[in-house]
């Protein structure tokens, strides 16, 4: 299901963000109309969809949040959505009365956290941080994002038992944006990576915390033992997927994911269903693998890409190696090269 | 069915802009009721010869309505008493500018079986209306009293719209207004014929008309269902898209027996031009049956201008079923000589090749 | 022709004089429902519906569920908040009620879509000053040719509802303001052909009890051909491709605030759109209709 924007700022600045480069050229009065979203919502309807990933930007900072989310739980849809968790001690009251008596699998959140010791934050956005998690609670799933080897998550398990928050971590690996500068994983650091969260498997399992990882992960990173390990807790559902998310931004206009957001831009108003806005973007991704397996050499010729079982990482990887490497290897990148 | 042109008067109280009528030397006759009851005499008589003919009485003018209601009823009177076994192959129609309809003349129509009435309109300011200065407002005002008469007893009415050159700056402005005003068409756009030099302002080229035409004629296909009642439009699908022939005498090329202009004075003739320009005589209805005006041996040069188009002039047009060289009357205004063609012949054939076959996307196949 | 419907403001001195008419009333105050409920019944009127006009939002009015008995019109200046109201849906969505929002408030076009695609009947009432004819031209299709079900938005819906290709539709009922159908009465008990004449003392008609007499007045014909005094000279509205939904309504607004012409144009070809595409289906109408 595609990400719907509610806004394009930000109350923080987290250094791996990958939605920083988009969010620093758009004006702070970008935010999602009523307009746009009744449209989405019907959009969203004959398209067959029946949830809402809500993104932002900080989506809360949207001055209409509560009445927004209150709509579309009216029109019926199940909504998820992805914050910060800082929002006014006013808003985050009243979200709490309004939102107290719908069921969490109708409305969701996925909270993300910054480690307290490498990425500080205020004491006030703390406290913020933590009201909004006695308010919801249940309804949260911490997340993660890992943009440096020496990472650290055992500040969430407390917040799990504390407040009772879905008992799964979302954890994502900080992805670079095409072309531009971030802080995020290199493909040569996600072994590290992969061994290091492992390391915390012994209190997850203690604790009963199940991992949800985020896309971009090649499998031949994990040892058996981990991929083991994994598909314990999580029923083997889990793919070593990257695939086209779907982003649509407050002005309607869309893009495959945050690090791809300046390739083949268009608009939901150019297609007549979420299916059509799928077709177009996988169709992007496969010509981008055609002329690279992954972010790996070995990508190409692996057995495990071959039969679909891993994607072979973050494409943003790839669109990094072409920019760099081989500006003129494919049309779409070379234009992107010579425009950008 | 012959059609009979009645000139009942040539008094107008409208001194339009476009007219002839009222531009004419001999203005002001009316027609006398002898006339007319020799009128029905001639007709009961013709009708009795030709058991299967019927006629159509065109009440026109000048305006038809001048004379008042008493007139119609001596009228109404006549085809009792003079037709009495005839009458019911006796149909009438009027065209009327409506100024001078009172509730009077209801019964006067029904019992004429008039259902629906002829007239014309024009949104453009001092082009109809009374006096020297045209006073449009008062004739509309009149008009449009008329019209609230007509539609509380159920009298249908349709508008002759004379295009002139007044007309070419906004024609679908003039489109929307007519078509506003009567909302289902009921209009028939006809080019104004102008033949002095004094009012040419007013006169329109036929590559103008076409193109006034051409400017209408997207939006009337695109919504013909809002609208259908539009001439020359519906009858082009007719003849063009649906196959059906049904043509106005100007494009038949058979008025040439069918028709019978008279004039105040009885003087018959092929229509009120021919009547106007003395031409076509077909002699005076005191001293003729209607069955000898109808084959009076003058009529034989326009059934001959048939032959002569069609071998020469109009040789190969594909249109020629649906135009056969146009009106004769045309053709002798422009060359003094009825064995030509209309000089509005651009205006059917460039309007369907330009217009109306690329919209439509049908071709028209003799 | 049916009988009139009267449109009076609710003044209990005059009931007993419309025993047994069809009635809208205007009432300052809901609380006076149930007063009116009685009267209504002591007198045999039938209640056709009840405007209630108010400067407050939708989402701060107490609705009540004793109000289902009722055919109900509020106007208000916005729906002000969405969760506010919500928490009232499951009261409000069994009354017969339709909310009324004019263009003089620039929320109103966002509030009517929101309450539209969440079920709630509304209307729109156009005040040529101050309409946006652009947002209006977005309501306008959102209201007739978005695919997604949404509850009926007037004028949009009436029209449809009424419109013949080859006919004038005047959508002036769903304001109440159409003296072929509405008839207003004053306190005083006088008939009048419409609210605003109903203030002016040339606008006064006859008596009430002269009401079966009505449609005999000069005034009143008058009043139903009153669309052709826009052809007696070629007014813009006359040459309009829209003339025959809108019928000169915005002509003394045009000048300030010109975008009519576009939007009824756009109106009448969305209007034979949604019919094209609904030929085959009926929708059924829940609650009241003007």
């Amino acid at each position: 299901m595609p990400n719907v924007l509610f806004t394009q700022t930000c109350n923080r600045s987290c250094p791996y963000c990958f939605a920083k480069k988009h969010l620093s050229d758009s004006a702070p009065s970008d935010i999602i109309s009523w307009e746009n979203l009744i449209y989405l919502a019907d959009f969203f309807t004959t398209s067959g969809e029946k949830r809402f990933q809500i993104l932002g930007g900080e989506p809360t900072l949207h001055p209409d949040f509560n009445d927004m989310i209150a709509y579309l739980l009216e029109r019926g849809f199940g909504i998820n959505v992805f914050t910060n968790g800082i929002m006014s001690d006013d808003k985050l009251r009243e979200a709490g009365n309004i939102f107290s008596g719908i069921p969490p699998d109708r409305l969701s959140f996925t909270i993300n956290l910054n480690e307290p010791k490498s990425t500080p934050q205020s004491l006030s956005e703390t406290e913020s941080i933590k009201r909004f998690l006695g308010t919801f609670c249940e309804r949260i799933t911490p997340g993660f994002n890992i943009y440096r080897l020496d990472f650290d998550i055992s500040f969430i398990f407390q917040y799990i038992n504390e407040y009772g928050l879905n008992r799964t971590i979302r954890v994502g690996l900080a992805h670079p944006i095409a072309g531009k500068k971030n802080k995020f994983i290199q493909p040569g650091d996600i072994k590290k990576i992969i061994d290091r969260f492992y390391s915390f498997v012994p209190v997850m399992e203690r604790l009963r915390i199940k991992p949800g990882l985020d896309c971009g992960f090649p499998l031949c990173r994990f040892s058996d033992e981990q991929l083991g390990w994994l598909y314990r807790n999580t029923g083997g559902h889990y793919d070593f997927g990257c695939a086209p998310v779907i982003d649509i931004g407050p002005d309607m206009s869309l893009w495959p994911c945050f690090p791809l957001s300046d390739f083949h831009k268009k608009s939901v108003f150019d297609f007549n269903s979420i299916r059509e806005i799928f077709d177009y973007y996988e169709d992007i991704h496969r010509k981008i693998r055609v002329e690279s397996g992954g972010i790996y050499e070995e990508c190409d010729n692996c057995k495990y890409r071959e039969e679909d079982l891993c994607k072979g990482g973050c494409q943003a990887h790839s669109l990094n190696r072409f920019l760099n490497e081989y500006p003129v290897r494919m049309k779409e990148i070379y234009q992107f090269a010579s425009n950008g | 069915m012959a059609t009979i042109i009645i000139k009942v008067t040539e008094k107008c109280n409208s001194n339009c802009r476009y007219c002839d009528v009222v531009r004419k030397e001999n203005t002001g006759k009316t027609m006398s009721l002898d006339i007319i009851r020799l009128l029905f005499q001639r007709t009961n008589e013709y009708l009795l010869d030709n058991p299967d003919e019927t006629l159509d009485f065109l009440w026109h003018g000048g305006e038809p309505l001048l004379p008042g209601a008493a007139y119609y009823k001596h009228i109404i009177d006549f085809q009792k008493n003079y037709c009495p076994d005839t009458g019911n192959r006796i149909s009438h129609s009027i065209q009327t500018n409506l100024t001078c309809f009172t509730e009077e003349f209801v019964s006067i129509f029904n019992a004429m079986g008039i259902k629906s009435v002829g007239t014309s309109y024009d949104p453009e300011p001092h082009m109809r209306g009374p006096g020297k200065n045209i006073d449009t407002l008062s004739y509309n005002k009149k008009f449009i009293r008329a019209l609230k008469i007509l539609d509380k007893y159920d009298i249908g009415w349709g508008m002759i719209y004379v295009v002139t050159g007044m007309s070419l700056k906004d024609p679908l402005g003039v489109f929307y207004f007519l078509t506003n005003f009567l909302l289902t068409g009921g209009v028939n756009f006809n080019p104004v014929l102008i033949y002095d030099e004094e009012r040419k302002y007013l006169s329109v080229t036929p590559v103008q008309f076409v193109e006034f035409l051409g400017a209408i004629f997207p939006v009337w296909w695109e919504n013909r269902n809002r609208y259908p009642d539009v001439e020359p439009f519906k009858s082009l699908v007719n003849n063009i898209i649906h196959g059906h022939r049904s043509l106005a005498c100007v494009d038949s090329g058979s008025c040439t027996y069918h028709h019978i202009n008279i004039s105040p004075e009885g003087d018959t003739s092929q229509c009120g031009r021919s009547s106007d320009w003395k031409l076509l005589d077909y002699g005076n209805i005191r001293d003729s049956k209607i069955s000898e005006i109808l084959r009076h041996p003058e009529r034989d040069q326009l059934e001959k201008r048939n032959r002569i188009l069609m071998e020469g002039e109009c040789a190969g047009c594909r249109f020629w079923e649906i135009c056969h060289g146009g009106c004769p009357l045309d053709a002798w205004s422009k060359h003094r000589d009825f064995n030509h063609k209309s000089e509005w012949c651009y205006a059917k054939k460039g309007f369907i090749e330009k217009y109306f076959e690329p919209v439509t996307g049908s071709i028209f196949k003799p | 022709m049916a009988e009139h419907f009267l449109v009076c403001d609710y003044n209990p001195k005059i009931l007993k004089r419309i025993r047994d008419r069809s009635v809208v009333f205007f009432l300052d105050s809901l609380s006076k429902l149930y007063d009116l409920e009685s009267d209504a019944r002591d007198h045999h009127i039938h209640i056709h519906c009840v405007i209630y006009e108010t400067k407050k939002s939708l989402s701060d009015i107490i609705y009540k569920p004793e109000w289902s008995k009722f055919p109900i019109a509020i106007v208000s200046p916005s729906l002000g908040r969405l969760s506010s109201f919500l928490k009232m849906a499951s009261v409000i969505k069994k009354l017969n009620i339709r909310f009324y929002f004019r263009t003089d408030y620039e929320n109103c076009y966002r509030d009517i879509r929101i309450l539209s695609s969440l079920g709630y009947y509304c209307a729109v009432i156009i005040n040529g000053k101050t309409v946006n004819w652009e947002e209006l031209t977005d309501l306008m299709t959102y209201a007739l040719l978005n695919v997604v079900n949404h509850r009926e938005i007037l004028p949009f819906s009436y029209v449809t509802r009424y419109y013949h290709p080859q006919n004038r539709t005047d959508y002036g009922a769903v304001y109440f303001d159409d003296a072929s159908r509405y008839i207003h009465l004053t306190g005083e008990g006088m008939l009048a052909l419409s609210r605003k004449q109903m203030n002016s003392v040339n606008g006064i008609l006859l008596e009430l009890d002269k009401l079966d007499r009505i449609t005999q007045e000069k005034a009143y014909k008058e009043y139903l051909y009153r669309w052709q005094e826009f052809f007696l000279e070629p007014t813009p509205c006359a040459c309009c491709k829209g003339w025959r939904i809108c019928l000169g309504k915005y002509a003394d607004t045009i000048k300030d605030n010109p975008g009519c012409r576009d939007f009824f144009s756009e109106f009448l070809e969305a209007v034979d759109l949604h019919l094209k595409k609904r030929e085959n289906t009926t929708k059924e109408e829940f609650i009241w209709q003007p």
